[in-house]
């Protein structure tokens, strides 16, 4: 590949580079700077001499996370709830989006675009009043089931329902907005191969796997690599506005319990401790995964 | 008290810090006016109001002073607000739309940047007050300081306020609490008086009659409606059921003490006490006969659970005695059951022993000045005049001639004035003004003032104040310690309680055994830290004594 000198390259450029400037502002403000923060994780930080006036500990703080009995359960159903996640939830937006492909009514093809569409914009908190509405213990399922004289599920306390519910309602909020970028995917294959296919006599079935999925596969990897990087943080706003201590054991995240230890307890050090353990355990997962894709053929993230 | 604590609140948290960093620094102008004079509800002792609305000197400026509270109204120019500035030459910041959710002024002092007032709730999961002195947020109010300000003073001198001192220093200013001083500590079973007298039941007295009682709850149609719909209990969540009936069993426990009981020599905590094993059997069987209403698993804020009461459906709900919210449970189930009416409990007997609900620390939550106030004495003052006579009266009814008058000893409101000041919001305060509480104390519900002036809206309030105070005060049991603070318990106190509501709710849902479970309790409770935390807190408790 030819590159070009900055100087030129930034020249013929610019207007891309004037495009992605307020991103790389704002990553500089919002994402670096502040990663200095995160030198309180070896420090016994008080809030009234500051980051720089606290003293450093070493990393006794890191030890006393792992020593935690919380923090190890944490991290078990971090793992445990981002892979169920990606097992039951992954396949869905492609799958749907080589559904939608066939359709040939344009007009019903939007319309069911956007009815998928639609919760990927309501905020977790909203979404999580619908949840509760529907499945507590005097919610609309239990009326029902009163009313047919079977007995009350207490669908958020009970820890498989739970987990249920966060894999299906993750699915629901999440895959119609996954769908787009997939059939967006879908509309850079060339036309001409399925006309070429046609004419080899392939149906519709082979159609699929031998264009249209070797067509996804990139952008299918991309997102894999992306669902990967983020294994260790399995949906703070899902979880948190979902859970209750009854279900702490088979819910409680990495990101809730540094929650509840930085916010509720306000021991920042411990928490930045974990959450930083939680990164850089992201970060590794990140390199590894775009490392092994890209052994197997695929572009990768980067 | 927790009226509005939402998990929402907590995840608008940024936006709010943004919001308070930059009110706190502009001093806007919000609040606004005045008024008169009169009841004591702090303390026997807090009666003279000199001190503050006397002072200002015309040609001095008034002094800015950032209040951070809970649950307020935007003020606007409302007369009261203004009136306290001008008895006080302050100029008041009082940030409205808090919600009841502490977790806010933890991220603002993790920040840096506090308002120069702040009210602070505890929990038993963080010691805020602790830590925050410790760390420097909080400055004391020096002698000098309790010198010119004689009601403060004399609450902060109060015998039962001794253990909390720090360092031969006062920090803290404690919020008292609405019923008398000795009363029970705030969540108290209360139960359905018209269910009862439909079913020709006595108000149960001991936990084995609680239990038949709510059976035929269940059972017997008390609603009326033919169908078997309706439920024994409510409450926010099944491990606070079991520290709500600890005392029927002999444990001193709520959330406002220490938690500690005296232990053969020492000083132990509650939860690994042997007794604990009969409170969960007992609110295991509540579970397991069906009487306990699905919502008390994942309802951790009570404020969720008071619509789902107010269907009528459920006989018991366990819940803050303020007198107040009870007339609120009453009128709110009365929209959908025209006859219905609830009543305080007296503590079940559970137990041969001791039995009763424990004794509250006559306060909950505190007003301390931030280390980052420049102006500690003005704002001691401000305080100060909040707890006078005078104080006391125009924060509550307003200013006489304005928002009343007085017929005799008669007060008499004049509604169209209140309507037009803000602070009189109905929602948060009822007929009065939301300054009466949560600033320097909750509101004075068993003063003579108070209670005459509810009447003229609730005709029998003082009758019904009176009979479920003796109703829930008749047993009490006290707890060793309510104040005394010490770090290591401070550090601990956040993984114990969350190994202690884990066991509670596996133990009544039948997930674990509860003797087995109790001891394995017991055993990792202590070895995560609990064992040299309880030794380092009863001698604490022990030093605090003498």
């Amino acid at each position: 590949m030819n590159r070009l000198p900055l100087r030129k390259d930034l020249r013929r450029y610019r207007q891309m580079y004037l495009l992605a400037l307020p991103m790389v502002i704002f990553y500089i403000l919002f994402i670096y700077i502040p990663m200095y923060g995160i030198t309180i994780a070896f420090k016994d930080y008080s809030v009234v001499t500051g980051i720089t006036g606290s003293p450093w500990v070493g990393l006794d703080r890191v030890r006393e996370v792992f020593d935690n009995v919380f923090f190890q359960r944490a991290f078990v159903n971090t793992l445990l709830i981002s892979l169920g996640k990606i097992v039951f939830g992954f396949p869905v937006p492609i799958a749907l989006a080589l559904l939608l492909n066939e359709l040939r009514s344009r007009w019903f093809k939007g319309l069911f675009q956007n009815i998928m569409f639609i919760p990927y914009f309501l905020s977790w908190i909203v979404f999580a009043g619908i949840i509760e509405n529907l499945f507590n213990g005097s919610g609309l399922i239990n009326g029902i089931r009163v009313n047919q004289n079977l007995d009350v599920i207490s669908f958020l306390a009970e820890g498989d329902w739970f987990l249920g519910i966060v894999f299906i309602t993750d699915i629901v909020k999440s895959a119609g907005w996954e769908t787009v970028i997939y059939l967006a995917a879908l509309t850079g294959i060339d036309p001409h191969l399925y006309e070429a296919a046609q004419v080899d006599g392939a149906n519709r079935w082979k159609q699929t796997f031998h264009i249209t999925l070797p067509g996804l596969a990139n952008t299918i990897v991309v997102l894999l690599i992306l669902r990967v990087g983020y294994l260790m943080f399995a949906g703070f706003e899902q979880i948190f506005s979902l859970y209750s201590p009854i279900v702490y054991d088979v819910a409680d995240i990495l990101d809730t319990f540094v929650y509840r230890i930085g916010i509720e307890q306000g021991d920042y050090s411990f928490a930045a401790a974990a959450g930083l353990f939680q990164g850089i355990i992201g970060l590794t997962l990140l390199f590894t995964v775009n490392k092994i894709a890209q052994k197997i053929g695929s572009a990768g993230l980067f | 008290m927790f009226r509005n604590a939402t998990k929402a609140g907590s995840l608008g948290i940024a936006a709010v810090l943004l919001a308070m960093t930059a009110t706190a620094c502009g001093n806007n102008n919000e609040g606004a006016s005045p008024s008169a004079s009169s009841t004591p509800a702090v303390s026997p002792s807090a009666s003279t109001s000199e001190s503050a609305s006397t002072s200002p000197e015309p040609a001095k400026e008034p002094t800015p002073i950032s209040i951070y509270s809970y649950d307020r109204t935007d003020y606007a120019n409302d007369r009261v607000v203004q009136e306290i500035e001008k008895r006080t030459n302050t100029k008041l910041t009082i940030q409205p739309g808090i919600p009841w959710d502490p977790e806010q002024l933890n991220v603002m002092t993790a920040t840096g940047k506090y308002p120069d007032v702040i009210t602070i709730i505890d929990n038993d999961t963080f010691d805020r007050t602790g830590q925050w002195i410790k760390t420097g947020i909080l400055q004391p109010f020096t002698d000098e300081i309790l010198e010119q300000t004689p009601n403060l003073k004399s609450l902060l001198t109060q015998p039962e306020f001794e253990d909390l001192k720090v360092d031969g220093k006062y920090y803290l200013l404690p919020m008292r609490d609405e019923p008398p001083l000795g009363s029970a500590g705030q969540f108290v079973f209360q139960i359905r008086q018209d269910w009862l007298d439909k079913l020709q039941l006595p108000v149960p007295t001991t936990t084995d009659e609680f239990l038949d009682t709510l059976i035929k709850f269940k059972t017997m149609d008390p609603d009326g409606n033919g169908k078997e719909d309706t439920y024994g209990l409510i409450t926010n969540g099944l491990d606070k059921l079991v520290s709500y009936s600890a005392g029927f069993f002999g444990l001193p426990h709520d959330e406002r003490s220490t938690g500690f009981l005296k232990v053969g020599d020492g000083y132990e905590y509650w939860a690994i006490q042997p007794q604990v094993k009969d409170t969960l059997r007992w609110v295991k069987q509540l579970y397991d006969s069906g009487l306990i209403h699905p919502d008390t698993l994942t309802q951790t804020n009570i404020t969720k659970t008071r619509p789902v009461f107010a269907e009528g459906r459920i006989g018991v709900t366990v819940e803050n005695m303020n007198f107040d919210q009870l007339v609120n449970r009453i009128t709110a189930l009365q929209a959908n059951v025209p006859d219905a009416s609830v009543i305080q409990m007296s503590a079940l007997k559970g137990t041969e022993g001791a039995y009763g609900y424990s004794k509250g620390n006559g306060h909950w939550a505190y007003t301390a000045l931030s280390s980052q106030n420049k102006n500690p004495l003005e704002s001691a003052k401000l305080l100060d005049f909040l707890l006078s006579d005078e104080g006391t009266k125009l924060s509550t009814v307003g200013i006489e001639g304005v928002h009343y008058t007085m017929d005799g000893d008669k007060l008499v409101w004049n509604e169209e004035e209140k309507k037009k000041d803000p602070g009189f919001n109905v929602n948060t305060s009822g007929q009065f003004h939301e300054l009466n509480w949560g600033i320097v104390r909750w509101s004075p519900m068993v003063s003579e003032f108070y209670m005459k002036a509810s009447e003229t809206v609730v005709p029998n309030y003082s009758q019904m104040v009176q009979e479920n105070l003796d109703r829930v005060n008749k047993y009490l049991i006290e707890p060793a310690s309510y104040n005394t603070s010490n770090e290591e318990w401070s550090k601990f106190i956040g993984t114990g309680k969350t190994l202690e509501n884990e066991f509670f709710i596996k133990a009544v849902m039948g997930k674990v055994d509860i003797d087995k479970g109790f001891d394995s309790f017991v055993k990792s409770w202590k070895a995560a830290g609990g064992a040299e935390a309880m030794k380092a807190m009863s001698d604490a408790i022990a030093a605090s004594k003498g």
